[in-house]
């Protein structure tokens, strides 16, 4: 028996609160009658509308500000004061949901917007295509292609619920912005290196991901307002042909012929050709080195994942393992997420822990590739 | 042209589906408008895992305990509008008593309660066994209550309550490779926590 299995038969003794018949009446009783009494209480505050509601009155929205508030008054609300720039396109309406609310709706398609509570302590919700926004006080937001790009706040504070991320709390003076999306462009044609030395476990059945079996474009980068749909015409202005010259040097966002690489590129560069002339070992203590500077924050990931390649390649699993761990700790909006979880769960799955390796293949069932998803239900199904 | 009949609507007879037959989906939704029937139901549906998950994240005294399992559905409540419908339903009740529980540690100084009971072990096929099994378990369970709140949680909500570490993260809101870290930290500890008292 594993460790991890005695472990685990050990934990299904340990003990637990089991409340007898009379207890377990008296916490459902006491909680009914707190939450009717919640649910009696008046509300003062406004209320956000129903998904329904918003989802019909503002389908074509690419931002919606909504302020509800009963419609026992016979006027209008006026909740917030919401400014607009010139060139912004703003539409403002008053509706109702049918629901005994009135609504006060403003719709913004693109441009800057200010937004204040017009009463002290309200909040105004905002809803773009990727976030969400409850400020109490006043802030400026700043919408693009349906997406928030930027928001300050002027006075009082904002909640700021990104998808997928965990709230951030901005108070008056301080300000968030969108990262620049950076995109992985592919390669044309880059030669396989020779031997495939990840280990694949042996219950899992699935082909090795793609990054294990050919690896790894080089992170050219495009700017996030650069055609990133295309790859072929950016990259052949601005990665480096594989072959015969292998040394692919980074490009970071716009290049100009000046440029020198910095350590980390420099780093980068040397790993990656060493990584495709076969020299895993090599190529992992340079890739190391690179993901350890304090260069570019999304190249040092990139090498992160690369090293994490050399390091299974050169069969130093559980320095894979951790590299991979790290990769995904530290680049959540890596498009190489999915092909990275896939192949930690390999490396896992490998060494037992099946819980684990299912977890991370689950993980993988969501990314945009179909073969980094196959390959994640094939090594599910062989767990 | 066929001459129309004028047929009689009749409404279909009422069904209504049972408790049961009625998803945890649709009983939120409910709770969203404010039907305490269904927060009941949710409760008889939850309850006991909810206390076995907030007893084995907190060792205190049985009252302290209904308080929190209390609050943890008073909360499921105010929050069932906010539901996401990413993942089960009892996954996200985990995280609002796992956050019920890291409040309350945070609130009160905490560690006053002593180890409680450990049961016997059942399969023990010799006294020496059941007493070496007894002790082990009554390691594991100190050393789980010694365990950093962040491991605690992520090791019983993964592997005692078998929640899927991709959900796990999403109600913790922490990133899965911190999750796995963090369980595979626990875990570590645990082992030679058992392994602490046999050599």
């Amino acid at each position: 028996m594993s460790d991890d299995d005695r472990l685990d038969e050990l934990a299904t003794q340990l003990p637990y609160e089991r409340p007898d018949e009379a207890r377990r009446e008296a916490v459902r009783a006491s909680l009914l009658a707190a939450a009717k009494q919640e649910h009696d209480a008046p509300r003062p505050r406004y209320k956000l509308i129903g998904a329904a509601f918003a989802a019909g009155a503002l389908a074509a929205a690419a931002a919606t500000y909504i302020i509800v508030r009963p419609s026992d008054t016979a006027t209008a609300p006026v909740a917030a004061q919401v400014e607009a720039s010139p060139s912004a396109e703003v539409e403002r309406q008053v509706v109702h949901d049918g629901a005994g609310h009135l609504a006060e709706v403003v719709h913004v398609r693109t441009g800057r917007v200010h937004v204040a509570s017009a009463h002290p302590g309200e909040a105004v919700h905002v809803a773009t295509a990727d976030a969400r926004i409850e400020g109490e006080g006043a802030y400026d937001l700043v919408v693009a292609d349906d997406h928030l790009r930027a928001l300050e706040v002027r006075a009082g504070s904002a909640k700021l619920a990104l998808h997928d991320q965990q709230v951030i709390v901005l108070a008056a003076g301080q300000a968030w912005k969108a990262p620049v999306i950076t995109a992985e462009v592919d390669l044309p044609s880059v030669p396989a290196p020779a031997p495939v030395a990840v280990p694949v476990p042996a219950p899992v059945a699935a082909p090795a991901p793609a990054p294990v079996a050919a690896p790894a474009p080089a992170p050219a980068r495009v700017s996030a307002s650069a055609p990133v749909a295309e790859p072929a015409a950016p990259v052949a202005a601005t990665a480096p042909a594989p072959e015969p010259e292998p040394t692919p040097a980074p490009v970071v966002e716009t290049p100009s012929a000046t440029h020198t690489p910095s350590p980390t590129e420099q780093h980068f560069a040397a790993g990656w050709s060493l990584l495709k002339q076969g020299k895993a070992a090599e190529a992992a203590r340079e890739l190391g080195v690179a993901a350890d500077s304090d260069g570019d924050p999304q190249l040092a990931a990139d090498a992160r994942y690369f090293q994490a390649v050399a390091l299974a390649r050169a069969g130093r699993k559980t320095e894979a393992e951790n590299a991979l761990v790290a990769f995904l700790d530290h680049a959540p909006k890596s498009l190489r997420r999915g092909r990275a979880a896939v192949m930690l769960a390999k490396l896992i799955a490998e060494r037992g822990d099946a819980k684990s390796a299912r977890a991370w293949f689950q993980s993988a069932l969501t990314d945009p590739d179909p073969a980094v998803v196959a390959a994640a239900r094939a090594g599910l199904a062989a767990l | 042209v066929s001459r129309g009949q004028i047929v009689p609507l009749r409404r279909a007879p009422e069904t209504r589906a049972t408790i049961a037959e009625i998803s945890d989906e649709a009983l939120l939704a409910a709770c969203g408008v404010g039907d305490t029937a269904a927060l009941g139901a949710l409760f008889d549906r939850h309850n006991d895992a909810v206390y076995r998950l907030i007893s084995r994240l907190l060792r205190t005294e049985p009252a302290e305990i209904d308080d929190l399992v209390q609050q943890t559905f008073l909360e499921v409540w105010r929050s069932a509008k906010k539901f996401g419908g990413r993942g089960a339903v009892r996954s996200w009740l985990f995280g609002i008593a796992a956050n019920t529980v890291r409040h309350h540690i945070r609130g009160a100084v905490r560690r006053r309660a002593a180890l409680a009971e450990v049961p016997p072990p059942p399969s023990a096929t010799t006294p020496h066994d059941a007493a070496l099994r007894a002790q082990q378990v009554h390691r594991l369970a100190a050393a789980l209550e010694e365990l950093p709140d962040d491991l605690r949680v992520v090791y019983v909500m993964c592997d005692l309550e078998e929640v899927p570490g991709v959900e796990a993260a999403r109600v913790l809101g922490v990133r899965a490779g911190t999750l796995w870290r963090r369980l595979h930290e626990a875990r570590r500890a645990l082992r030679e926590a058992i392994d602490g008292g046999t050599s």
